[in-house]
């Protein structure tokens, strides 16, 4: 198991970058980043905001926890849909939330039907860092219905 | 004089400033590098790539405004001048059952 601080350290490096020009262009807002909690909002002309608030205990022995929240912070109940498939809206049947259905996700890799994708086949690969799980998400949410 | 070059009509080079936006930082980490218009988007990449720590990155996806362009082809054949912020990153992962 990795240890806290060095999850912690994991998390400070792969999120400090989210400042800026990048949050600027993305329309992103950046509402907590203290370990182990990210929490983003994205933003876009024409849509209902969302935010990832991705728990990142054990990162990266183990994938962030990832909740979908409206821009008050309430759990979303209705996801957006779309052709990505990434956004499921039933009931998760641990947490019982909707979930995140991706590889990078918590909920995806306990869930019963992908137990043999395992997360180390991916938390060492390109775009399976904080940032790019984040990126992943976003890129499914611009694709998805507003 | 034979030819049909005239002494001072030399091509103008066209260039566009550049700066690489990413979730591992922004290539050049401060403002922007001057690029000739004419070459492939794909170079930025691999430099921005090179210095950030990035690997395996050809299929990620490269937007300006927006809009996914396509690293293969350059900036004028992109249609794109001026200032260029380029917005890169993985797609999204495919969704499970």
């Amino acid at each position: 198991m990795v240890h806290n601080a060095v999850s912690q350290a994991l998390f400070e490096e792969q999120t400090r970058h989210l400042t800026g020009e990048l949050l600027e262009e993305r329309k992103w807002r950046v509402i907590e980043r203290a370990f182990p909690v990210l929490d983003v909002l994205f933003d876009a002309e024409g849509r209902q905001p969302m935010r990832v608030r991705m728990t990142c205990d054990d990162w990266n022995d183990l994938p962030p926890s990832i909740a979908l929240l409206a821009k008050d912070g309430t759990m979303l109940i209705q996801l957006p849909t779309g052709p990505t498939g990434v956004f499921n809206s039933s009931a998760h049947p641990v947490t019982r939330q909707p979930f995140v259905c991706m590889a990078g996700s918590r909920e995806y890799h306990i869930h019963s039907s992908h137990t043999s994708d395992y997360w180390d086949n991916y938390r060492k690969k390109s775009g399976y860092d904080l940032g790019g799980i984040v990126t992943q998400i976003w890129h499914a949410w611009k694709k998805s219905t507003p | 004089m034979a030819g049909h070059e005239l002494a001072g009509n030399t091509p103008q080079e066209n260039f566009v400033e550049v700066v690489v936006l990413t979730t591992s930082g922004t290539y050049p980490a401060t403002g922007t590098e001057r690029v000739p218009a004419n070459q492939k988007v794909r170079q930025q990449l691999r430099k921005a790539a090179k210095e950030l720590g990035l690997t395996d990155t050809d299929a990620w996806v490269a937007k300006v405004n927006g809009q996914e362009i396509d690293p293969e082809k350059s900036y004028d054949d992109n249609h794109l001048t001026g200032s260029v912020r380029i917005d890169w990153g993985p797609r999204e992962g495919g969704g499970g059952a």
